[in-house]
């Protein structure tokens, strides 16, 4: 078969003040050509005796008349409207592209008049390295222009799940639901691919993708509807479907499989989430003691107090019994059993104890008021009076749904939110380390509003478990599926440490962050501009962010979003992930 | 021994790198500008002359020019040479000279017709003819730089050929003439379409040629003195928009061989510093001028109405040095064209180069 003819749209150009560099360069457009913004280009230019290709993303386009002041624009038509000059303008169209890839590798701009043609897909994969990537998944369909498509937009998993990094982190304003949505998108394409790789390698196979999506509920109880149908899928999904398709997934569908957990009421019951399938969680204090949860139960300033934090330990040592070489709570010697009595214990003997008295009695009485209110405030998630609790227990291998664990119902309690983050993270890392770690696991954990649970000035236990998360545990399989709104409000570290980025509309003000002056200015400028579907993808590989539009999706983002829940046993609604259209390297 | 042909003529005259000079005598008129014959009653009786003003009746079909005709010239003496037997120094002129049409398509103005060439000019008749037509040869075939010798008329007998500034002169207007050779081929590249040259009509225009389309020629410099007093006073109270009487030139070629007539009027385009700013001269071949118009009235209303068009095809752009006496197509029209000169300096540099007077090329 022929090759398609390529679409010519211009020339090189590089006159002063346009000069080409091995970053990027200009080219005017064929007066019948329309250039836009996004459109992958290429150009060839003999560089020595040597045929380079070179392969380019159009930053920006500029018009350019033939007068050389606005006056002359009004003398022509001699301010009047109306006017109509003998002969047009005969203004002219130029771009600025970045130059994204050359072939075969030259650090040396293209040459003036080399012809420029609009890429195709095959340019935009030459582009973004997708030959290159260990681990291509298509996550959206890369933008060629306003309303073109270049085939899809890949990202590269040895970049998310920790081959040469790791961690997702996506930012974008409130309210366009675009932050949620892509993090869901990704877990389902995550779990879409380890289907896949199940069924072609076989179960068996000790190397395959294995995911464990943990979801973090936020905001009501949007998450808690996932695994329905969206009320708008039907409308939307003659538009979608072809979009999904070159993603490898043919039939989109709600999350299967999926397990809710919500913070337990003192009653035991979960707190009402909107339906009816929602299992409680809660602790109790051997709980605690024996998934050593302790020192989380203390605020950030407490437990940094060299002073308190020692009491903590202390008290932690005198509960627990390590002889088994598990923590479990002791069982002897009139050892309190549940946090009420753990109180009542601890005011009874913080003076009598031997242990305690290397701290002053001040900090013995502040350990006690802590508590006290601890275990008051936190009645219900942490049990009270009873000596058992239903704690979150995570799965060690893959093949289910997501597990959503809703922290909206700990709302007036940020600090049993830490905590339950924090025990959350703590489990995955006991999972994943030592002889209890599985072989290509990973834990997919998805949380947002990262400017609440890992500040930027935050030191507190929460922020430094997803920070440890962040910087530490990719490579034992802990990936952190992070969003947030504004960047420069997060610890930098979590920021930092997230190897593939996805921007979705942001805010001006937040673009001008130092955060985000990696992007340039023509990204930084399109951020604020993209439409609710749309992603500037950032990967390591990349030279220039890479614009997605990400399909619909057919699952429900909320309760009032959701239509009727998803039956993966009726006919024909059997989510198949199939091989996608694209080359990847598996196993 | 050099083996380069080219290397070895300049080597063998002395050659020496000179640089652009200054005008020596001030450029005179070309061979065309030699005996024009002005009738100035051709419009009004002479002594009624008074600036007219130009109705806003447009143009009529086959009256506004569709195309436009401009040559560019880039060039200058690069070295002198020594004539072996008399000692005169011989200027050595490299230039790019080229022609273009612009087509209006609607609005838009498109480059039609092009034509572009790199020569090189001096006397030839100051060296051995075989040693020009070897020099011809391999100066034509250079790989990366193939230029086109062309012999200048020796000077006149009245000039003094020491004066190296004569020579020189002569080279300059050797070269010109290619330009205007090309000019003429971009205007018979379409001999249908009025067409609009940026410049006066040479004698031998419509020698041999036929041609439907209207020839308008617009002079932006006035080095001619066609006016008489009367004449100079409508001149010189013109105010844009206004144009003078017609009249009728007899244009004939130094030696007669061909001549033509031209109707021609003084146009003021727009406002300038100075009472003589802002006006060009048009020129009309006096056959297509009288052609379809048999009446005095009829030829009025043409010339109102061509300068009328001219009047809104002027340019706009302040910015432009000449734009009060320039129009928009034709400064197009040189952009174009102008664009694909090469910048000179480098021009000057490759040259010398390859006739081994600077730079480092090897034999």
């Amino acid at each position: 078969m022929s090759e398609p003819t390529p679409v010519a749209l211009g020339k090189v150009a590089a006159p002063p003040d346009k000069e080409a560099t091995s970053d990027e360069f200009y080219f005017w457009a064929a007066r019948d050509r329309v250039v836009e913004r996004t459109q992958v280009v290429t150009t060839t230019a003999d560089l020595g005796g040597r045929e380079v290709r070179f392969v380019g993303l159009v930053e920006e386009v500029y018009r350019q008349s033939r007068q050389a002041s606005m006056g002359e624009e009004v003398d022509r038509f001699d301010a009047d409207p109306a006017e109509a000059p003998p002969f047009a303008s005969a203004g002219f169209t130029y771009a600025r592209a970045k130059v994204l890839r050359t072939d075969p590798v030259c650090h040396a701009p293209p040459t003036e008049e080399a012809p420029v043609d609009l890429g195709d897909e095959a340019a935009a994969r030459l582009g973004y390295g997708v030959d290159a990537m260990g681990q291509a998944l298509p996550v959206g369909l890369l933008r060629n222009g306003g309303t073109a498509f270049a085939g899809p937009a890949s990202i590269d998993l040895d970049y998310l799940l920790g081959e040469n990094g790791g961690h997702l982190n996506v930012n974008g304003v409130a309210g366009l639901g675009a932050k949620s949505s892509f993090l869901l998108h990704v877990n389902a394409l995550l779990l879409a691919e380890a289907d896949r790789q199940r069924r072609e390698l076989g179960v068996s196979h000790g190397e395959r993708l294995q995911i464990v999506p943990v979801i973090f509920n936020v905001k009501n109880f949007d998450l808690f509807f996932i695994d329905h149908w969206g009320k708008k899928w039907n409308e939307k999904k003659g538009d979608a479907l072809p979009e999904w398709r070159p993603l490898g997934v043919h039939d989109p569908a709600p999350f299967r499989d999926v397990r809710f957990f919500a913070p337990a009421e003192p009653s035991g019951n979960p707190v009402d989430t909107g339906r009816a399938e929602t299992t409680a969680y809660s602790w109790s204090l051997a709980d605690v003691i024996a998934h050593g949860l302790f020192r989380y139960l203390f605020s950030e300033e407490d437990i940094y107090d060299a002073n308190f934090g020692g009491l903590v330990g202390d008290l932690e040592d005198h509960l627990t019994d390590d002889r088994s070489g598990e923590p479990r709570l002791k069982s002897v010697g009139g050892i309190p059993d549940t946090f009420a009595k753990l109180v009542d214990w601890f005011r009874e003997n913080r003076d009598k104890e031997p242990k305690f008295k290397d701290s002053a009695p001040g900090t013995r009485g502040k350990l006690l008021r802590r508590l006290k209110y601890i275990v008051n405030e936190g009645d219900g998630v942490l049990r009270k009076n009873d000596p058992q609790g239903k704690p979150l227990v995570l799965d060690n291998e893959g093949g289910r749904g997501p597990t959503v664990i809703d922290l909206f119902g700990l709302r007036t309690a940020p600090s049993l939110q830490r905590f339950v983050v924090a025990a959350v993270f703590h489990q995955l890392v006991r999972n994943r380390s030592g002889s209890r770690a599985v072989k290509g696991l990973r834990y997919v954990v998805t949380l947002d509003e990262l400017n609440r649970f890992a500040p930027k000035s935050g030191s507190d236990p929460i922020t430094k478990k997803i920070v440890e998360v962040a910087a530490e545990m990719r490579s034992q399989g802990v990936i952190l599926l992070g969003a947030q709104q504004q960047a420069s409000l997060v610890a930098p570290q979590v920021i930092e440490n997230a190897a593939v980025r996805a921007v979705g509309r942001s805010g001006a003000l937040e673009m001008r962050a130092d955060v985000w002056r990696f992007l340039g200015d023509a990204a930084r400028d399109q951020a604020s501009r993209l439409s609710a579907e749309e992603k500037l993808l950032v990967l390591p590989s990349f030279r220039a962010p890479m614009l997605a539009k990400i399909p619909y999706p057919p699952w429900a983002l909320k309760q009032e979003d959701a239509a009727g829940r998803y039956d993966p046993a009726a006919p024909g609604a059997v989510a198949v992930a199939r091989k996608p259209d694209v080359t990847t390297k598996f196993a | 021994m050099s083996t380069n042909p080219v290397r070895e003529f300049f080597r063998r005259h002395g050659s020496t790198a000179v640089g652009p000079g200054t005008d020596y005598p001030p450029d005179g008129d070309d061979p065309d500008d030699r005996s024009e014959a002005v009738d100035h009653a051709a419009e009004v009786d002479p002594a009624d002359w008074k600036p007219v003003p130009n109705p806003e009746a447009p143009t009529r079909p086959g009256e506004a020019p569709t195309r436009f005709i401009d040559g560019c010239y880039s060039g200058e003496p690069v070295t002198c040479l020594w004539n072996p037997s008399h000692g005169w120094p011989v200027a050595v002129v490299l230039a790019e000279v080229g022609g273009v049409a612009m087509k209006l398509e609607g609005r838009d103005l498109r480059r039609e017709f092009y034509g572009l060439e790199r020569v090189v000019s001096f006397v030839a008749d100051a060296f051995p003819w075989d040693e020009v037509e070897a020099f011809a040869a391999a100066v034509g075939n250079l790989p990366d730089f193939p230029t086109r010798l062309l012999p200048a008329r020796r000077p006149g007998e009245d000039a003094n050929p020491f004066v190296y500034e004569v020579h020189r002169q002569q080279a300059e207007v050797r070269a010109k003439q290619e330009m205007n050779n090309w000019e003429q081929i971009a205007l018979d590249a379409d001999p249908d379409a009025p067409t609009l040259l940026d410049g006066r009509l040479a004698s031998d225009l419509l020698t041999g040629r036929p041609r439907k389309g209207l020839v308008v020629g617009v002079v932006k410099t006035h080095k001619g003195d066609y006016l008489h007093d009367q004449g100079w006073r409508a001149f010189l109270r013109l105010t844009p928009g206004q144009r003078t009487p017609f009249f009728k030139i007899n244009r004939r070629q130094a030696g007669g061989q061909s001549a033509l007539y031209v109707a021609t009027w003084y146009v003021k385009l727009a406002l300038g510093g100075q009472p003589n700013d802002g006006i060009v001269r048009v020129e009309v071949p006096w056959a297509q001028f009288v052609e379809d118009r048999t009446t005095k009235d009829e030829r009025t209303g043409f010339a109102s109405r061509l300068s009328r068009w001219l009047v809104d095809a002027r340019c706009r752009q302040a910015s432009y040095g000449r734009a009060a006496i320039s129009l928009d197509p034709v400064v197009r029209a040189e952009d174009s064209l102008k664009s694909l000169f090469t910048p000179f300096g480098v021009l000057r540099n490759r040259f010398l180069r390859h006739a081994g007077v600077a730079g480092s090329a090897p034999p």
